[in-house]
């Protein structure tokens, strides 16, 4: 299946947009554009039109944001516009299709938003007869469904950007569908549901007509049944809820990291915070206290410098003579009122001697103020310099202690500066919210997982229960003739549904590990770590496994942006392998989410394995890249399978898109 | 493996059991592919027509196993 031309009217920002595909044999076309330029929008508006949804989980959508808004703006009010995407198919040999998909909607005000749906519409037109034409499909959805099914759709037509939801464990169940789906293994799975119910009415039409008893027991069989039903019923919800639980879970957890690892970092951090203000509150109390050891002594330290200073000046005059010896002046002064020396001097007033004695008093008079006063200090001054005497080791031990505060405060702050760089972007409250959350997650998983598990026994009981009232209505049968026919037809159902569920498991197993096995191929051609992984598994619950050979552990949440890019193209290409079809893959943003040395690695691996499908299969691929995504490198590793470029631009002034130049 | 309807339709003719059986699962299977998208068949009628029309043809011993 081909595409060969896409033509959008009024979607989005295509007012008029036409695009011939290529459908020879092997079709592989670019799309390139800025981002805005509407590639998205092409993807959404194939998807519409094949499948009535923008995306996989976006059946719920306003149908008035299709809309055109230079066509609303350039609408009158009455005015009908009509969004249409159409595709025109090239089937191989089941001939052509056109299949157009269109939503109309009146403009009732001037706004550009005042817009009513006025009608959707399907049609499809397929030329299966070159010499009948054209004819229209009576049942469009169901032409459809037959030739693309809904539920492949988001295998084929994806978002690169979104890959890392590709295998999700909530996507099991799609992928089950899938995989079954492509042998009609699902048909055989309905099969046996319907045959089941059937079965169990045949039981009921048994009991119906096996007498008094028998109708007794079939009263019982319909209350168990029913009982079953329910304990199903909440199992299924049950089930929903524990689903969801474990999507919040992982979310939690892709969300934040490691939630336990950031936490301890927190914790860490939290620590050493605290061991850096404990050092630098040390370090603040020994300086204040070398303040106020300074301010204590600091003031005796100068006046005992500027004692020793003026000792030494009195000691230094008097080795040169320039003081007298300690004296008593009122010796002299005595001396003079006696007029008499103790050398018997006379000392008669206004004699030379007496004027020599009195200008000897005169001149030492305020020197000797100054010896007194030294004598006086003499006291304090022991007593200032005893103190200052023990203020070394004081000083010395206030400065080890700054000195350690230091080193400790310094040492933690650098884990600090550590373990803040490998916390930074996350914020402590955001995370304590997420912990929180995810704790409560846990928990409610956990109970819910006991829930289930009480349930899955009440069920057990209750089928055991189903089973003996069967027993017994089977053997109330045999005694009455009548029934003997009706029981015959219930034990040919009964083994016709046992064969068929034997059937089912068994081919189940073998598509799902055929499934597994060329994923395996596929995804092992891709990658270089060629010895690193185990062979990709689909386990029992449809859960693609990834594991490296050395540890016991699914690896798939590890796998690198370019790993899962790979995984998840691998996987498209299966199904396609698998299924025999060949439905045309188009991605947008391929690239996107990988670094730039790892996209020339991938678009290398991606352009050897999608150049062997499109020898072997005829497949067509488009793919949807913005310029920075398609570089230089990449249209290297991509130039030798002769893509098709076409470029799309936005054009500002009009808001819209068209298509511009083609290499 | 290209795999498509005639795989479970092959597997069906080939598989070892009673021929009834057999052909009942065939005509089942057959009923479901030509209903594939039809949301809710009215199957159990045409369930019950094709049982009713096979168990005579299937003969079990006494303890519900075919002979």
């Amino acid at each position: 299946m081909k595409i060969t031309r896409i033509h959008l009217e009024n979607f989005r920002q295509h007012r008029n947009l036409e695009i011939e595909l290529d459908n020879s044999r092997s079709s592989f076309t670019i799309l390139k554009g800025r981002n805005g330029a509407g590639k998205t929008n092409l993807l959404k508006a194939i998807t519409w039109v094949m499948t009535g949804k923008l995306a996989k989980d976006e059946s719920k959508f306003d149908l008035v944001s299709l809309v055109s808004i230079s066509a609303a703006k350039a609408a009158a009010k009455g005015e009908i516009i009509e969004v249409l995407v159409r595709l025109d198919i090239d089937l191989g040999s089941s001939g052509m299709a056109q299949i157009e998909r269109s939503a109309r909607f009146v403009k009732s005000g001037d706004g550009i938003q005042d817009l009513d749906v006025s009608g959707t519409n399907l049609s499809v037109m397929s030329l299966e007869d070159k010499s009948r034409g054209y004819q229209k499909e009576p049942n469009p959805d169901l032409w459809l469904e037959k030739i693309f099914p809904d539920r492949f759709s988001h295998y084929f037509l994806f978002d690169g950007e979104h890959l890392h939801k590709f295998f999700k464990d909530t996507e099991a169940a799609f992928v089950k569908k899938a995989v079954l789906e492509i042998a009609n293994i699902d048909q055989l799975e309905k099969l046996v549901e319907h045959l089941g119910i059937v079965n169990q009415n045949l039981v009921k039409e048994i009991g119906s007509i096996a007498g008094v008893k028998g109708e007794e027991l079939r009263k019982d069989y319909e209350f168990v049944e029913k009982k079953i039903e329910s304990i199903v019923e909440e199992l299924k919800q049950k089930e929903v809820s524990r689903v969801e639980l474990d999507e919040q879970l992982t979310q939690a957890r892709d969300k934040m990291g490691d939630i336990a690892a950031i936490q301890k970092d927190i914790a860490l951090r939290n620590q050493f915070e605290g061991i850096a203000q404990s050092a630098s509150n040390r370090g603040q109390e020994a300086r204040k206290e070398l303040n106020s050891w300074a301010f204590k002594v600091g003031p005796a330290l100068m006046l005992s410098a500027q004692i020793g200073a003026i000792e030494l000046e009195i000691e230094t005059a008097r080795t040169k003579k320039v003081l007298p010896p300690p004296y008593k002046p009122e010796a002299l002064e005595e001396l003079l009122s006696q007029a008499v020396c103790i050398c018997g001097r006379d000392l008669e007033p206004n004699s030379d001697s007496c004027k020599h004695v009195e200008s000897l008093l005169a001149k030492f008079a305020g020197l000797s103020e100054i010896g007194t006063l030294l004598s006086e200090l003499q006291q304090p001054l022991q007593y200032v310099k005893a103190r200052i005497d023990g203020s070394p080791e004081t000083l010395q031990s206030t400065q080890e202690r700054i000195k350690s505060a230091l080193s400790d405060e310094s040492k933690a702050m650098e884990q600090l500066s550590v373990i803040k760089q490998k916390l930074s972007g996350h914020d402590d409250a955001q995370i304590s919210f997420i912990a929180k959350k995810h704790d409560e997650a846990k928990k409610a998983l956990e109970s819910l997982i006991l829930q289930i598990g009480s349930l899955e026994r009440q069920l057990e009981d209750q089928r055991e229960r189903l089973a003996l009232i069967r027993k017994d209505i089977e053997n109330e049968a045999t005694s009455k003739e009548k029934s003997r026919e009706a029981l015959q037809r219930q034990r040919f159902a009964e083994a016709t549904l046992n064969t068929a569920r034997g059937m089912y498991e068994n081919f189940s197993d073998q598509v799902r590990e055929k499934v597994a096995e060329e994923l395996n191929e596929e995804f092992q051609s891709m990658i270089w770590k060629k010895n690193f992984f185990k062979p990709v598994q689909i386990d029992d619950d449809y859960r693609v496994l990834v594991s490296p050979k050395k540890f016991d552990v699914e690896w798939r949440n590890a796998l690198s942006a370019g790993e899962t890019a790979c995984l998840a193209f691998a996987f498209s290409l299966t199904l396609s392998n698998v299924a025999g079809f060949s439905y045309p893959m188009v991605v947008d943003s391929p690239l996107g989410r990988l670094d730039s040395e790892v996209k020339e690695f991938v678009s290398s691996v991606l352009a050897k394995a999608l150049e062997s499908e499109i020898d072997s299969e005829g497949k067509q691929i488009l793919l949807l890249m913005t310029d920075s995504e398609y570089d230089a490198d990449v249209a290297d590793a991509l130039a030798h399978m002769k893509p098709k470029v076409w470029e799309i631009v936005f054009d500002e002034e009009n808001a819209e898109s068209r298509l511009g130049a083609i290499k | 493996m290209k795999a498509n309807a005639t795989i479970v339709a092959r597997g069906i003719a080939s598989a070892d059991c009673d021929p009834a059986i057999k052909k009942c699962l065939l005509a089942l299977f057959n009923f479901e592919l030509e209903n594939t998208n039809i949301k809710n068949p009215q199957y159990k009628e045409k369930y019950r027509d094709v049982i009713e029309l096979n168990a005579s043809n299937w003969i079990e011993d006494s303890s519900g196993k075919k002979e």
